[in-house]
């Protein structure tokens, strides 16, 4: 037992050290894909995948800054590839979609606000007025704020 | 996952048919059960904490106006959403403005909240006050997470620096003292109103610092962040508090109660308590701080003030405080009531 547990450490060191360099390029690669993908389509919502745009909700998410924080500012939605995603990030998501009521209340006042669609249990479903605490880095760095319109 | 105010996304009974659940194994199954047994110790940790809380507030309530400012401390997040990050040793001196900004500006807050107010910190019992800069990448806010400010480094298109406005600084740190004062809860009408009382204060130290009268400050939240992208469209501010709905606003908001957003953000509808703040400054006249501010900071830490209130509770408190602190003056209770009259809550 003793002796597992310094090689199963290294390997849960090794496997996080590795995990945000990884999240990194999937959201630079995917992030490059934005504009084409868009252009492409004319769905009017950016998808991170250029060569199937044809992105169902089964593969995909749809994320939205809605306010909240200092800023309280918009974003436009955004299309946000699963398989994209980390396991765990992944997970998360599901948890969020599976939500039913109301979701716990957010850890701290300024808390930046997301909607989120997608698809889980074989049902489109959304929850709004997600707080940021919740959401993976790695959906929350898709989404850019935007002035309002004039 | 745990959050931070020690409530937990995943319920009890859920973890229980986890912990139960044929299809896991048994290292799985253990570790859920083992999140089980720790769930309630948790919850009655954080219940003890509260109480302990609000016991040692009473029993070391001295006289802050005689108490020294409290310590400050910044830290460097080095654009990850690690907190607090790393501690940047002597601040003042920094060659970083960010850390510079947040460490001298949270003593200036510091020291507005301690002469105009006599507060010592934002508990009221001198609590460090930890500032985190270069939060995230590009990070685009500021935030108050219950123990700490955390400013981001902006876009550097739509904001830039978070800590280069320093009402934010004051708006961050009126988090802080409305969660050890009022508590409001952030939703709906509480939630605009501790929204509000953070832009107030923010404004109003903001005036202070630079010793401005009512009639000469602008009023403008977040001016100091906006980026160069932003300033081309004619965006000047985040908010408006003397015109909430102006189009140079990043975000606008309701004018009076008429127009009061029913569910909405609590920066969105802030705008109605934030107008009422500013009409009443304006008619006392002077520094806000001097009678305005003392009437809203007696209504925020008056024993009446619940975590529930809505408008028209705050307003009947500063009424009532207007009375009480400056009964000699009836001019400011009227200037109170009809402000509100104005923005349509009393």
């Amino acid at each position: 037992m003793l002796s597992r547990v310094p090689f199963r450490c290294a390997r849960e060191g090794l496997r996080r050290s590795l995990r945000p360099v990884a999240i990194g390029w999937v959201a630079a690669a995917s992030v490059a894909c934005v504009g084409v993908a868009n252009a492409g389509t004319g769905s009017g919502h950016p998808t991170l995948n250029a060569r199937n745009p044809e992105v169902t909700d089964h593969d995909a998410l749809t994320v939205t800054q809605v306010g909240g924080g200092i800023t309280n500012t918009r974003s436009a939605p955004v299309r946000v590839r699963l398989d994209t995603l980390s396991p765990e990030d992944q997970s998360q998501i599901r948890k969020l979609l599976k939500t039913k009521g109301a979701l716990p209340p957010p850890t701290r006042s300024d808390s930046t606000k997301y909607d989120i669609t997608g698809e889980v249990d074989g049902e489109t479903r959304t929850v709004r007025r997600v707080p940021e605490e919740l959401v993976p880095f790695a959906v929350r760095s898709l989404v850019k704020p935007e002035l309002p319109g004039r | 996952m745990r959050l931070a105010c020690g409530c937990f996304i995943i319920s009890p009974a859920m973890l229980e048919r986890l912990a139960s659940h044929a299809s896991l194994d048994a290292e799985t199954r253990e570790a859920i059960a083992n999140t089980q047994r720790l769930e309630p110790i948790w919850r009655k940790l954080r219940v003890a904490h509260a109480a302990a809380s609000k016991a040692h507030q009473k029993a070391t309530r001295v006289e802050t106006a005689l108490a020294a400012l409290p310590d400050a401390a910044a830290y460097n997040c080095s654009h990850t959403e690690n907190l607090p990050g790393t501690p940047v040793p002597n601040p003042k001196a920094s060659s970083d403005q960010s850390v510079k900004n947040a460490f001298n500006e949270a003593n200036g807050v510091a020291k507005f909240y301690h002469d105009c107010f006599g507060r010592d910190s934002v508990d009221g019992m001198g609590k460090t006050l930890v500032s985190s800069v270069h939060y995230g990448k590009k990070y685009d806010n500021a935030f108050w997470n219950g123990q700490q400010m955390v400013y981001g480094d902006g876009d550097g298109k739509l904001f830039v620096d978070f800590t280069r406005s320093n009402d934010v600084i004051g708006h961050e740190l009126t988090h802080g003292v409305t969660q050890y004062t009022a508590g409001l809860t952030y939703t709906d009408q509480p939630g605009a109103l501790n929204e509000s009382i953070s832009d107030v204060f923010g404004s109003m130290y903001r005036q202070w610092s630079a010793g401005q009268t009512a009639d000469k400050a602008d009023w403008l939240i977040g001016s100091g962040i906006m980026g160069p992208a932003a300033k081309q469209q004619g965006y000047t501010c985040l908010r408006d508090m003397a015109d909430p709905g102006a189009k140079h606003c990043v975000s606008p908001q309701p004018v009076d109660y008429k127009h009061y957003i029913p569910h909405g953000d609590p920066h969105d509808n802030s705008g109605i308590p934030n107008r009422a703040f500013c009409l009443i400054a304006k008619t006392i006249g002077g520094h806000s701080w001097e009678k305005a501010g003392k009437v809203w900071y007696g209504a925020l830490t008056n024993k009446k003030a619940t975590k529930s209130m809505k408008f028209k509770d705050f307003a009947h408190l500063t009424v009532a405080e207007a009375k009480r602190q400056f009964a000699a003056d009836p001019s400011v209770a009227a200037a109170v009531t009809k402000g509100w009259k104005t923005v349509l809550v009393l």
